[in-house]
Parts: structure tokens; C-alpha cells; sequence
């Protein structure tokens, strides 16, 4: 995965003050990769949610426990995978603690498979493959709201609608996105 | 990397579903009290270690100030074994001298080997026993039937001479 540009983040001092427990360089943390984070989880567990919430929750531990000083922004994020995949592997073995032997073949190989990916790539591609299977309506929509950068109060004047009618379309829409490209990871799995 | 950035917003709120905000509130409590345990972790060891440092500090100058401090030990219980002398009856003495050594050595004696010889004489008669003075005047006397006497003219011949 490539690395995010942070061009006004001190991954430095962050780091430092991870390591030294300051609970607002953690908060800060959260707020910068919580998302970046599941979103490469969900792309290493196959568009498997529960198994992606159970590995971030596992992976933000173990930063807890080991976080040091990182300089680079890319040697941090690639020690953040490594947390990622492994709490992905522990937390599978766990689940099948009968078939533990081959599951650490097979897990294994699947993860560093998508470890070797660009995930948020991925993600992207079957972002763009699932927008083109919107219908015309839900991708007006979409382009207005996201790409247009229209608010919703707009959208909803400009059709007639009600904000709250345009809200639960969009809901809709995203839902039905997630599926898709949630199906889509499962299915390359 | 145009096309992730103008999707970002929209797949962020697609994604964002998978957790939603309780989830990612619980997330971040969840952390911050791993934080909050690790670094009182760190203090607990930290006090810990400050304290043994003290505690042998202390022991350190204890000894040093009180070297006399008796100290007490205890031994493992001892077995007594007591013993007496022997009656001079039951002890056995020896002394030098009270035996003769005869030493020996090869050079003082001289090794004889006897052998059993079948016919050790031979018998010779009056021509052969003048045979073997020949050249020593000497004369045969005969003074019974079994006796006679060798006489040598010449007194040097009585000590003997070689016989060819």
C-alpha cells in the first residue's frame, strides 16, 4: 500500500509520544489510521468485517505494546501492516483452533499474498467497477454529492426532494457499494 | 493517485459503515486504557526498580557499618565417635636389624652344570699308556697281578706334561 501523504504530521514526535504513553498522541494516531487501517483490514480478510474489526481491535493493541520512534512515515505504516496481518493470522487461528496446523499454511499465504498489494488500489478499482453498475439516478447522485462536492440541502432543493429522502438514498447507495465490493474481496479470496 | 484522492470521501463513507462510530469510540477507549495500563505498568516497574536499587544501597552500607554483627550459624547436628587407645598385648612392633640379609651376586659363585655322561673313563692298556709318554723316558713296574706303576726317568715329567 502506498503511503499516505501526512505533509503537516510529525510522525516523529507522534511516534515519540506514543511510546511515551500521551494518551492525545494516540487519539491523534486514531483519528489519522483507524480508517486506513480497516480499510487495508478489510482487504486482507477478504471483505470480511467482524474478522477485520476483531484484527484492528487485536493490531491497536499490539501498537500499545510495542509503538516506538518511527522517522519515516513509510516505515511506520509498513510496521502497522505487519501488526495488521499478524493480528489477522492470530485471530484466524484462534477462530479455528481445531484446524490451527493448516491454518497457518493457508493464512499465511493468503496474507502475505495481499500484503504484497496495493490494498486502498484495490479497493479503489472495485470502487470504480461498482460505481459503473449504478443506475443512472444513484450515480447523479453520487457524482453530485461526492465528486460535485454538493451538500445535501442543495441536492434535495434542486430535486425537490426532502434532505431527508436524499440522506437515506445515499445510505442506500453506499450500502449497497459496500456490499458489492465487500462480495467482490470475498469472492477473490 | 487522482482517481483514490477524488474517491476517498466517497469510499471512506462506504467503508465506514464496516465500523461504525460506536465501534470506533469503543476502539479508541479500548486503546487509551491499554495506554493508561502500560504506563502504569511502566511507573509500577520503574517504582520497583527504585526500590531495589535502595534496598541494596541500604544492605551495602549495613554490612559495611556493622562488619562485627555476629552472625549466627547454624551447623547441621554432629555425630559424636570416641575412641580409646589399643592394649600394648594387641600391637605389633617391628624393628630394623633383627634379620640378616644376605646379598648376592652373580660374580660371587660359579655356575657348574652337570650333564650325565654315558662311559666317563676309557680304559686303555700298557702299549697305549706308553704310547702316551712316548718321548718321556718312563717305565712300567709291576708289583702284583693288579697293580703296577708308571716310573718317569726324568723328575720334571712327575708334574705332568702336554699329551698329543
Amino acid at each position: 500500500m502506498s503511503a499516505e501523504p501526512q505533509p503537516s504530521l510529525d510522525l516523529a514526535a507522534l511516534t515519540a509520544g506514543m511510546a511515551k504513553g500521551d494518551e492525545d498522541a494516540y487519539r491523534m494516531f486514531h483519528e489519522l489510521y483507524f480508517q486506513r487501517l480497516l480499510r487495508y483490514l478489510l482487504v486482507v480478510t477478504g471483505g470480511r468485517e467482524e474478522a477485520a474489526r476483531e484484527a484492528l481491535q487485536l493490531a491497536l493493541l499490539r501498537v500499545v505494546r510495542h509503538i516506538r520512534k518511527f522517522d519515516s512515515e513509510e516505515a511506520f505504516w509498513s510496521w502497522l501492516t505487519v501488526l495488521a496481518r499478524s493480528a489477522v493470522v492470530d485471530e484466524e487461528r484462534k477462530r479455528h483452533r481445531y484446524l490451527a496446523f493448516l491454518d497457518r499454511f493457508f493464512q499465511r499465504e493468503e496474507v502475505e499474498a495481499v500484503a504484497d498489494s496495493d490494498a486502498d488500489e484495490r479497493l479503489n478499482e472495485l470502487l470504480e467497477q461498482n460505481l459503473d453498475t449504478l443506475s443512472w439516478d444513484e450515480r447523479e447522485l453520487v457524482n453530485r454529492k461526492y465528486f460535485a462536492r454538493e451538500s445535501v440541502k442543495e441536492i434535495a432543493a434542486d430535486t425537490g426532494a426532502t434532505e431527508k429522502a436524499i440522506e437515506s438514498q445515499l445510505v442506500r447507495v453506499r450500502r449497497k457499494l459496500k456490499q458489492c465490493i465487500l462480495a467482490q474481496l470475498k469472492d477473490e479470496t | 493517485m487522482k482517481t483514490e484522492s477524488k474517491h476517498r470521501p466517497l469510499l471512506d463513507d462506504v467503508l465506514a459503515e464496516a465500523a461504525p462510530a460506536d465501534f470506533e469510540r469503543a476502539l479508541l477507549d479500548c486503546t487509551l486504557r491499554a495506554v493508561r495500563r502500560r504506563r502504569r505498568m511502566h511507573h509500577w516497574n520503574r517504582g520497583l526498580a527504585v526500590v531495589g536499587v535502595f534496598a541494596a544501597i541500604a544492605l551495602v552500607v549495613w554490612k559495611a557499618l556493622l562488619p562485627g554483627t555476629p552472625v549466627k550459624v547454624i551447623r547441621p547436628a554432629l555425630g559424636m565417635v570416641s575412641s580409646r587407645p589399643l592394649p600394648p598385648s594387641m600391637i605389633i612392633t617391628t624393628r630394623p636389624g633383627s634379620v640378616a640379609v644376605v646379598a648376592s651376586s652373580p660374580k660371587t659363585f660359579v655356575l657348574v652344570e652337570t650333564g650325565s655322561i654315558m662311559d666317563p673313563f676309557k680304559e686303555i692298556d700298557d702299549e697305549q699308556l706308553l704310547a702316551l709318554a712316548a718321548g718321556h723316558p718312563a717305565a712300567l713296574v709291576r708289583q702284583g697281578p693288579h697293580q703296577a706303576e708308571l716310573l718317569f726317568l726324568n723328575p720334571e715329567d712327575t708334574n705332568g706334561f702336554p699329551v698329543q
